[in-house]
């Protein structure tokens, strides 16, 4: 007979230790549970940072990429456009080269002709032709033509041409004479007269005044 | 005996409900940790693909940044290459015009003289007394030019002479390919007693 608690259900009892140590132990593992999620939160809360972070740089640099390949890309046409306007001149500049040297060579040989050809001092050469004409009244006439050219560097003036005609009636002898004003170098006159059919021209002379 | 059955499960309930509890936390907290175990290998799975990506995008930026340089200093050498040959582009075409200009007035100059035609002369001569006073001579230069604009293959100056007694001579040298705007020269040596009559050429 007993009013209290049988020692048996209140005391130690080895199952009921068992039961206890469970507790115990599951309570750790919850703790450690909680304990290992708070860390995974935290570090999945910095991945996520991480990773918006990277997102960033990634856009960021893929900005600079598209904006870099689009100044490359103008700058290919660009050189491209660039190189070809630079071949089509080098081929005019040949050309115009190549005319330049042939112009050149050509300036150079006559000027070398010109300056063997010409005299350094003031100087005519002349020519005549006689020609036989006829003129008024069926009158046959000879037409004489002096041909005078200034063969020196520099311009001449006051150029005389006289012309001693000798008459055939009577042997008598006359003289005719004009003069150039001027004449400039390589420059060339024409001196004519009409003779009748009696005279005969004994000499055609020209100098300067 | 029902009611009794029913009862007595709630009571084991309640006595029990410690460790139910217990056990739906810990079953929560597997949950959860599974989840963000499961979620972090996810991410850093997704983070290191985007690393790589990055990388990828960075070796293409350096690639093309690199790229992108040689080709500004390529056109930059291009382009001064291009404005020095357009500089010196302009000064020939300049000095080319100034050539032709003055080449052309040269030519208009020498085909306003020049006769038309073929081969055509025109001639000086000088005649005169020199030499030492012991030894006199009459001396006859003679320049002939070719103021035609074609060649002549062969030309021939004449003089005639009036000798001491009244005889006449002639003399004669034959000039061979003179080519327009071509010139001779010759000089005959005469003694004192003679004059001079006349002068000319024969093609």
């Amino acid at each position: 007979m007993s009013n209290g608690k049988s020692l048996g259900s209140g005391g130690f009892s080895p199952s009921g230790s068992l039961v206890n140590v469970a507790v115990v132990v599951l309570v750790v593992l919850v703790l450690v549970l909680c304990a290992g999620v708070f860390l995974l939160y935290n570090q999945e809360k910095g991945a996520s940072n991480d990773a918006k972070i990277a997102k960033d740089s990634y856009n960021t640099l893929n900005d600079s990429y598209n904006d870099l390949s689009g100044k490359y890309t103008a700058l290919v046409t660009n050189n491209a456009d660039l190189n070809e306007r630079y071949n089509v001149l080098g081929e005019e500049y040949d050309n115009v080269s190549a005319n330049y040297a042939a112009l050149k060579n050509q300036s150079d040989s006559t000027t070398v002709k010109m300056g063997e050809f010409l005299e350094s001092d003031p100087t005519v050469a002349y020519c005549y032709r006689l020609l036989s004409d006829t003129g008024a009244n069926n009158a046959t006439v000879l037409q004489l033509k002096v041909y005078v050219y200034n063969v020196g560097k520099s311009d001449i003036n006051n150029v005389n041409v006289k012309v001693t005609i000798k008459s055939i009636t009577d042997n008598s002898t006359g003289e005719l004479v004009k003069t150039i004003p001027t004449i400039p170098s390589l420059g060339k006159r024409t001196v004519d007269w009409e003779l009748d059919n009696t005279s005969r021209v004994q000499s055609v002379w020209v100098g300067l005044g | 005996m029902g009611e009794d059955g029913i009862d007595g499960l709630f009571n084991v309930l309640w006595r029990g409900k410690f460790y139910i509890v217990l056990a739906f936390a810990l079953a929560i907290t597997v949950a959860i940790t599974a989840y963000y175990f499961l979620d972090s290998r996810d991410l850093s799975s997704r983070l290191s693909q985007k690393e790589s990506d990055y990388n990828a995008l960075n070796d293409k930026y350096n690639k093309l940044s690199y790229d992108h340089s040689t080709l500004v200093t390529s056109n930059d050498d291009l382009n001064k290459r291009y404005t020095d040959l357009n500089d010196k582009y302009n000064k020939l075409t300049v000095d080319n015009q100034d050539l032709k200009s003055s080449y052309d007035d040269l030519n208009n100059k020498v085909n306003r003289m020049h006769e038309t035609g073929g081969p055509s002369f025109a001639m000086r001569y000088s005649f005169y007394e020199g030499g030492p006073s012991n030894n006199r001579k009459n001396y006859l230069e003679v320049w002939i030019y070719n103021v035609g604009d074609g060649r002549e293959d062969r030309v021939t100056v004449k003089a005639r002479i009036v000798n001491a007694d009244n005889s006449t001579s002639i003399s004669e040298q034959t000039f061979t390919d003179v080519d327009a705007l071509d010139k001779r020269y010759l000089k005959w040596e005469y003694s004192t007693a003679v004059r001079l009559d006349s002068v000319w050429y024969e093609t």
